[in-house]
């Protein structure tokens, strides 16, 4: 028995370089089969991050470019401006209107289209379609909608005997009709998400609850929604992300008005960036968008972990 | 204790929306306190069966009785009935200890009662030390234990097991299948326990029904089976390795089995048969008794046993199961002997047992 082990031994040490060679060049390898989306990551992330901090210290020209050191004074400025604290309000209301209610309304769809019955697929395709259409195209849709003259939220209205409403125009809703529209656009790609998270519950469960003769409310809760918490984990995150960062709709229904009340962060953004050519402070808002989108993530990390059943 | 309940199936059918019926009427009455299997390959109906039985789908048609009562529209939890899920359905969300109790409130059961029922059931199945555990920290043979346990604390007089033990490795199977079945007989259940696995069933059943393509094939204790199988698919779906079968011709009560070996029997038929003989009942011949010779083909040693395999005609192999150790190669010539007596018949065209067929006549 200990003759091989000696030769297997002296093999080694004859191998040795080698190994040290081979092992090197599949580190090579490695980095190679990397290096596509390295540098797709590093031009268009990675650089205008680093970028748009840099600028975010100086003042600019309307070029875009830094003529002095500002340090603090950008976001000292913003924390200052009404205005911008006025942003930053619309900006959570905004979130707050669309995540939980867009999520609600998925997740009930999901579990109405989860049922095994006759043409549920037709359901399904319905439920998701929102997710096909683009920004735009659901922008105008709702910009008919809301229409004071022509729209269809006030013909609906006066048929119930209610006054007509300037969804758009009157600062008090304007938001929360923006908010409706963004909803209604997310929740196909939610919808979406979820369905497959349920589909993904062994059938099994639901039989052995079913034998045992829990009701309906007792198995969503009990069996449902902790089995499903990966997934609506996930989609809370991913929502809450999105909406930080909604653009295209209000830029097509109220250009942040009226009166400012939808002029959220990314709105603002654009407006100091590309009207004002602020560039400065428009860097120093993004700057301040990030790290508040990146403190609620951790936050919900910290509190997701506890609440959430991987298997 | 709860009351013992039997249960009675008439003409039961299944058949889905598309495509062909799954069963084709089942008629079986299973007795209270049996352990009592339902067997066959898969896809013959059996798991279906035992889902019209958990009320988790309708039947088509005919009746289900459980205890007295009509059951057919009674919902899966007003059956009074437990179930044991292949892949044990345990919520992976909850520790061992909610497992075993959950829906437990269900029956207006005391907190009190219930902890009393989880902690016995545990004790029963030595699941103590890990009722705080979650399932996914557990082995295989454990989670097993779990889904036992939960069908056990209801105390519904009625378990179902869908193939508990498939997913366990084989020592751990066999382990399982005697203390299955000491538990059944500890608490007095009446079981319905269904598996592709014909060793199971011939160790564990009172009785057992042999499924084939949705037709009951034969219904009894195990050893009436493997003794009297009623048909072909029984004789070799039954016994392992299974039953030695080939074509031969019965003339003037002699067997003509191939060109050079033919022997006498004590049948009244005339004609083309199926002939059948186990494994076991094909045996070394000793000098003076009437035999035949064919060439080893290959040889398992079991230890305890030889299995010899050869080909009895060109490209129908035969096995035969020898006591004790042989040593024996492939392109030995052996000497074989068959007790008359041991053989089985089935009819050329219905694949019946002629045992049966002439019972029948007389009836």
């Amino acid at each position: 028995m200990n003759i091989p082990n000696v030769e297997k031994q002296s093999m080694k040490l004859q191998t040795k370089g080698h190994k040290r060679h081979r092992r090197r060049f599949s580190f090579l390898e490695g980095w190679l089969y990397l290096l596509p989306s390295l540098f797709l990551f590093t031009a268009f992330l990675f650089y205008p991050m680093v970028r748009t901090v840099y600028l975010s210290l100086f003042y600019t020209d309307t070029q875009g470019k830094p003529m002095a050191f500002a340090g603090m004074e950008n976001f000292t400025a913003l924390l200052s401006s009404s205005s911008f604290l006025l942003s930053v309000k619309s900006t959570f209301l905004f979130v707050l209107y669309t995540v939980p209610v867009g999520v609600l309304l998925a997740l009930g769809l999901a579990l109405l289209a989860n049922q095994k019955l006759a043409g549920i697929g037709f359901f399904r395709t319905i439920f998701s379609s929102t997710m096909g259409m683009s920004v735009a195209a659901s922008s105008v849709i709702w910009m008919f909608i809301y229409n004071p003259s022509i729209g269809f939220a006030n013909r609906l209205l006066t048929w119930f005997g209610l006054p007509e409403m300037q969804f758009l125009l009157d600062p008090s809703t304007a938001l929360i009709a923006v908010a409706v529209a963004t909803i209604w656009m997310n929740t196909g790609f939610t919808f979406l998400i979820l369905l497959g998270g349920l589909q993904n519950i062994d059938s099994q469960l639901y039989e052995s609850a079913k034998i045992a003769g829990v009701s309906t409310i007792y198995s969503l809760r009990k069996i449902t929604l902790p089995m499903l918490s990966p997934t609506l984990f996930f989609v809370i995150t991913v929502s809450m992300i999105n909406s930080f960062q909604t653009f295209g709709q209000i830029d097509i229904l109220t250009k942040g008005g009226p009166i400012d009340s939808t002029n959220v962060i990314v709105y603002s953004i654009y407006k100091d960036a590309f009207i004002n050519y602020n560039i400065g402070s428009a860097s120093a808002q993004a700057v301040i968008l990030f790290l508040c989108v990146f403190l609620v993530t951790i936050i919900q990390f910290k509190l997701g972990e506890r609440k959430v059943h991987y298997q | 204790m709860q009351q013992l309940k039997a249960l009675q199936l008439n003409q039961i059918r299944k058949s889905y929306q598309q495509g062909a019926e799954v069963l084709k009427g089942i008629d079986v009455a299973i007795q209270p306190g049996e352990f009592f299997v339902l067997v066959g390959p898969s896809g013959c109906g059996k798991s279906t069966l035992l889902r019209l039985l958990a009320g988790l789908e309708d039947v088509s048609s005919g009746e289900i009785y459980i205890g007295n009562e009509f059951a057919n529209r009674l919902k899966p939890s007003e059956r009074e009935l437990s179930m044991v899920f292949q892949n044990y359905a345990l919520f992976p969300h909850m520790t061992v200890e909610q497992n075993i109790m959950f829906g437990l409130h269900v029956k207006k059961i005391a907190k009190e009662e219930q902890r009393k029922r989880c902690e016995e059931a545990a004790e029963m199945l030595g699941l103590i030390p890990y009722l705080k555990r979650k399932p996914k920290e557990l082995s295989g043979g454990q989670r097993q234990r779990v889904a036992l346990a939960r069908a056990i604390v209801s105390h519904d007089p009625i378990c179902l097991m869908d193939e508990p033990l498939s997913n366990l490795d084989a020592k751990l199977r066999a382990k399982m299948r005697s203390e299955i079945r000491q538990l059944q007989r500890k608490l007095g259940i009446t079981m319905i326990y269904v598996t592709h696995d014909q060793t199971e069933a011939m160790t564990m059943a009172d009785r057992m029904m042999i499924l084939n393509q949705g037709v009951i094939q034969q219904i009894g204790k195990p050893l009436d089976i493997y003794n009297h199988p009623q048909n072909a698919f029984v004789a070799s779906f039954i016994g392992a390795p299974p039953m030695n079968m080939i074509p031969a011709n019965v003339a003037d009560s002699v067997l003509h089995i191939t060109e050079n070996w033919s022997m006498d029997v004590d049948i009244d038929w005339q004609g083309d048969v199926i002939a059948g003989v186990r494994p076991e009942h094909i045996q070394q011949a000793k000098s003076g008794t009437p035999s035949f010779t064919a060439e080893v083909v290959n040889v398992e040693m079991l230890g305890t046993e030889t299995l010899i395999s050869f080909e009895i005609q060109s490209g129908l192999q035969w096995t035969a199961k020898w006591q004790g150790q042989h040593q024996l190669n492939p392109g030995d010539i052996v000497s074989l002997f068959i007790d008359q007596n041991q053989m089985v018949f089935f009819d050329e065209k219905e694949k019946v047992n002629i045992e049966y067929q002439s019972l029948g006549a007389v009836q």
